[in-house]
């Protein structure tokens, strides 16, 4: 089933401070950071959770934007809040602990994040060094959230690049572990669009929020087969 | 725009480094699939291990297959080789996304402290695969005998561009029909001058050339260092 561009809201063009070519950089998957290896848990799903093909794939990611993604793209977009209020990310970093408790998950975004922070670095050549004051480096969605601030990247932006790394990281992962049809997962992809946009619709109320008060809602079973993956012999993805 | 604060601890290494001066020399070990790369590491640290501090990373299509075969071949302590994921592509970590292979690279060799040459081995992958310039500082192909004495005369990247072409198993020549001269002089012909070993790792003293070559390489670092 593919969307009907035709019932598609016509959307008036937005103000941004940031340039197209920048935020289209943010959003491509070919940005060398490492998310080419990084299935977000689909590869546990495929072999645990019994995702097979294009539907229950779609239910899965449904199910996974409304968790772990809410709370990725709500940290993106607080990092930018926080930083533009001068606040100390390390508070972040707790509250994103708080929420991920698995020390899987946890090794996993960190080293996403260290990986990001080190290429934007490169790319961009802004000021931080991805530092949180924690030794292993920035969670990824506070690593994303820092380039945006710097970047001049809106809070409703990054948290719509972070859900749509989400969307796409799963769903080319299931096309590489499963050989699913890509324009099937493609389409898969379009629809979850509106999740994606509705979602991110609140990022402005997480940049100006208390950190305590973010999204909280992680699967506790997500993160204990996150940890049964990370012990996996034969693994091709990261997580 | 806004500038994000830093606190503390010394930063992450942003730039490639220079070699011998911020970091180690980074070796690439290349080539198809069932080539003797795995091989080729484990000798090269038996022979190097005790004048020289090695790291190693493997890029393994499953994740640690080749690390735990280096680990049980006991050629350096277990705290020294790391695996990294690939996500279904070998080619992509060594050449178009290198960020999980420079932070496991980093993180290693951070750790470790002392170390004077990270190797990173590839999965087994096709022709056209070869490492970035931002990851390695000098790279080694592996070809196979056995695997058919026309892959030198076919090219690509990986064949023409290393900066040590070894054939291997030479000592199989005879018994698939592989013409090893012919595969030499093929490689000569795409090299452009680049040097090119045909060996056989499993005989006494295979590794001898390559290791030769090695050490040669981190004589020039540290001759450019100091």
């Amino acid at each position: 089933m593919a969307v009907d561009a035709s019932a598609l809201p016509l959307h008036k063009p937005r103000p941004s401070s940031v340039g197209l070519a920048t935020l289209l950089m943010l959003a491509d998957g070919r940005l060398p950071v490492g998310a080419h290896a990084n299935s977000g848990g689909v590869e546990w799903a495929c072999q645990i959770d019994d995702v097979a093909d294009p539907e229950v794939l779609e239910s899965w990611m449904r199910a996974r934007l409304a968790t772990i993604g809410t709370i990725d793209a709500a940290f993106a977009a607080a990092t930018v809040g926080q930083i533009e209020a001068d606040h100390d990310l390390s508070i972040l970093d707790s509250e994103l602990s708080a929420r991920m408790v698995g020390e899987r998950s946890r090794l996993v975004s960190r080293q996403l994040g260290r990986q990001f922070a080190r290429a934007a670095h490169r790319i961009w050549s802004h000021p931080t060094n991805g530092d949180v004051g924690t030794p292993d480096g920035p969670y990824a969605p506070i690593a994303l959230g820092m380039t945006a601030a710097v970047l001049g990247v809106t809070p409703t932006e990054v948290a719509g690049v972070a859900l749509h790394h989400n969307v796409a990281s799963g769903g080319t992962a299931a096309v590489r572990l499963l050989g699913l049809d890509p324009l099937a997962v493609a389409a898969m992809q379009a629809r979850l669009g509106e999740a994606v946009d509705t979602i991110a619709q609140d990022a402005d109320v997480w940049a100006a929020s208390d950190p305590a008060d973010l999204p909280s809602r992680n699967s506790p079973l997500a993160e204990v087969l996150a940890e049964e993956h990370g012990t996996w012999s034969s693994r091709l993805f990261l997580a | 725009m806004h500038d994000v604060h830093t606190t503390g601890r010394a930063p992450l290494t942003h730039a490639a480094g220079s070699p011998g001066v911020n970091r180690p020399l980074r070796l690439g070990v290349g080539g198809p699939v069932g080539s003797g790369k795995t091989t080729l590491v484990g000798e090269l640290c038996r022979s190097l291990r005790d004048t020289v501090s090695i790291a190693v990373i493997t890029n393994d299509i499953f994740t640690s297959e080749d690390a735990d075969a280096l680990r049980e071949a006991e050629v350096l302590s277990l705290d020294r080789i790391v695996a990294v994921e690939t996500g279904c592509c070998p080619h992509t970590a060594i050449r178009d996304d290198i960020a999980s292979n420079l932070d496991a690279a980093e993180q290693l060799e951070q750790r470790i402290g002392d170390v004077d040459l990270t190797v990173i081995e590839s999965g087994g992958d096709n022709l056209t695969a070869v490492f970035s310039q931002g990851l390695v500082d000098a790279q080694i192909f592996v070809l196979d005998t056995a695997g058919g004495d026309d892959v030198p005369r076919k090219g690509g990247p990986g064949v023409a561009s290393a900066d040590l072409l070894v054939i291997n198993k030479v000592d199989l020549a005879p018994y698939v029909g592989s013409d090893v001269a012919q595969m030499v002089a093929d490689a000569d012909a795409r090299r452009q001058g680049r040097p090119t070993m045909a060996i056989s790792l499993r005989g006494a003293d295979g590794i001898e050339p390559v290791a030769e070559w090695v050490r040669n390489r981190l004589m020039e670092l540290s001759a450019l260092s100091t």
